[in-house]
């Protein structure tokens, strides 16, 4: 006989398993501490790669400007200028990115949790199953 | 009114039942109609520009995550801008990485924003994704919509100028006039600052607890998208269409309404305030009704005959038309079999039947009688 619950169970595990399982697993078998600090620092990298575009984009745009103003002060001020908003940049970025991802661990870790629950229910269901067919 | 939330109530149990096939149907358009204009607007490449190219890739689109659609979008303009020019292909694809770095890494699931507002440029109600996405999401949204903005500019400015760009010297000419060109476009970046003030504007007003307070944020957004380009237009001297801007927004506010017919119908006759308080507070609560309406069943009364019996029927009436003298006996059932099945009489029928049976029954018992008469006689 169909058991109702078991089915309705292992509905929830499968649409969990298909959305957002893999990711979660991935997430969650790492501590929180290590899979902030990593992605933190993935993170940082890839703003400097973006920062390297962003500025390569502007000096396009504006080289006829800077050839034309080219001077030892005028390359000063743009270095110091890049230097400072890259360093905002970056302690915007890491912060925002460490409580991004502390975040994301903490709700993936919540929803294995409740996985790992309707896991254990499964394996209750079965067993009860298992005692019926042994009687 | 209320016939219109009936209507609300069957199509939201039409698309609970469809879900699949109208989400996997909205994708396949969504990328066709991006697509489609991607080619229309820059087709460079005519092998990839083919609109049997653009249907199949459309469909692989629809069989896969919406963030796909986005990528293959961008591949596709990447394409294109290959077969142009180098220097454009590698302007925008850093453009491109810069989004991808700095917002999609975080919010993937907002790209599909990119596209929309794309879409929405090409039919020129631009105003109506930042006034959706600023009633139903949250402000950070203001950043896509930017990046559609940017996108749409690059597609038109390729669209208009593709022969200026590759009559630039070499590369690095053609890339300083194109990211020249896109960047210092005063049109593009007028339009994003009314867009962020447009999401702003909204997104504070509708959160207000005034009544109709999406209806205010509408409104509110409107006339502060029209004012911020008619500003722009007038202190960057850009001349801007100002009937279509108009219209446009006021096409967005119809689209917006619909938008909160669909998501947030509530009766505000019916708001009740409370107020209470706790050891460390003192609330003060407004609550809103959400109207409701029960979709009226259908019932479907079978008032046609058996198939069967429509063959007994015809077999009768074969050999009706061969007997030369029929029965009257047969004919009177026969009538009463075939009235028995005139469409809106049955009821009456049916108390027919009946009434003929008491006549009947009647009759039997007035037989009986007479014979227990005879008999007692004799």
């Amino acid at each position: 006989m169909i058991n109702e619950e078991k089915i309705k169970l292992m509905n929830k595990m499968a649409m969990y398993e298909e959305k957002q399982g893999q990711e979660d697993f991935k997430i969650s078998s790492y501590h929180k501490k290590d899979y902030t600090s990593f992605q933190t620092i993935l993170t940082l990298i890839w703003v400097t790669i973006g920062y390297a575009l962003i500025i390569g984009v502007l000096a396009v745009v504006f080289l006829d400007m800077i050839l034309e103003n080219l001077g030892l002060l005028m390359l000063a001020v743009i270095a110091a200028a890049i230097l400072i908003v890259y360093i905002v940049l970056l302690i915007s970025y890491g912060l925002f990115a460490s409580r991004f991802y502390q975040k994301k661990h903490t709700r993936a870790r919540g929803r294995v949790k409740k996985y790992t629950r309707m896991l254990t229910q499964l394996e209750r269901y079965y067993g009860q199953e298992r005692k019926k067919k042994y009687e | 009114m209320s016939s219109l939330f009936v209507l609300k109530e069957q199509l939201q149990a039409f698309y609970a039942k469809y879900s699949k096939g109208i989400d996997k149907m909205i994708q396949l358009l969504l990328a066709f109609i991006v697509f489609y204009l991607i080619n229309s607007k820059m087709g460079f490449m005519e092998t990839f520009a083919n609109p049997v190219v653009t249907v199949v890739l459309a469909v692989i689109c629809a069989f896969l995550p919406c963030t796909f659609t986005v990528i293959a979008s961008a591949v596709l303009m990447l394409i294109h801008m290959q077969a142009l020019s180098m220097g454009v292909l590698l302007v925008a694809a850093a453009i491109f990485a810069v989004m991808l770095i700095f917002y999609f890494r975080f919010a993937p699931d907002k790209a599909i924003i990119v596209l929309l507002m794309v879409i929405a440029f090409c039919f020129k109600i631009p105003f109506a994704v930042p006034i959706a996405f600023a009633l139903t999401s949250v402000p950070t949204c203001i950043i896509p919509i930017c990046f559609g903005t940017i996108i749409y500019y690059i597609m038109t400015y390729l669209e208009v100028s593709s022969t200026v760009v590759t009559g630039a010297d070499g590369i690095t000419g053609q890339m300083t006039l194109f990211a020249t060109q896109v960047m210092q476009n005063s049109e593009m970046w007028t339009y994003v600052a009314s867009f962020a003030v447009c999401v702003l504007i909204v997104y504070t007003v509708r959160r207000s607890e005034a009544d109709h307070s999406w209806k205010i944020a509408m409104a509110a957004g409107a006339v502060a998208d029209i004012i911020v380009i008619v500003a722009g237009g007038i202190a960057l001297n850009i001349q801007f269409p100002y009937i279509t801007v108009i219209f446009g927004n006021i096409i967005s506010v119809i689209l917006a309404l619909i938008l909160e017919f669909c998501v947030f119908s509530v009766d505000y006759s019916r708001a009740e305030k409370f107020q209470y308080e706790d050891d460390e507070y003192y609330y003060y609560v407004k609550a809103i009704p959400k109207v409701s309406v029960t979709v009226p069943e259908k019932k479907v009364k079978q008032i046609s005959k058996r198939r069967h019996d429509r063959k007994e029927e015809g077999e009768e009436n074969q050999t009706e038309s061969k007997a030369e003298h029929p029965k009257p006996e047969t004919r009177e059932g026969k009538k009463t079999e075939e009235t028995s099945f005139i469409p809106g009489m049955t009821e009456e029928l049916l108390l027919a039947k009946r009434l003929q049976e008491e006549i009947d029954l009647e009759e039997i018992i007035k037989k009986e009688l007479q014979d227990k008469e005879e008999k007692n006689r004799n």
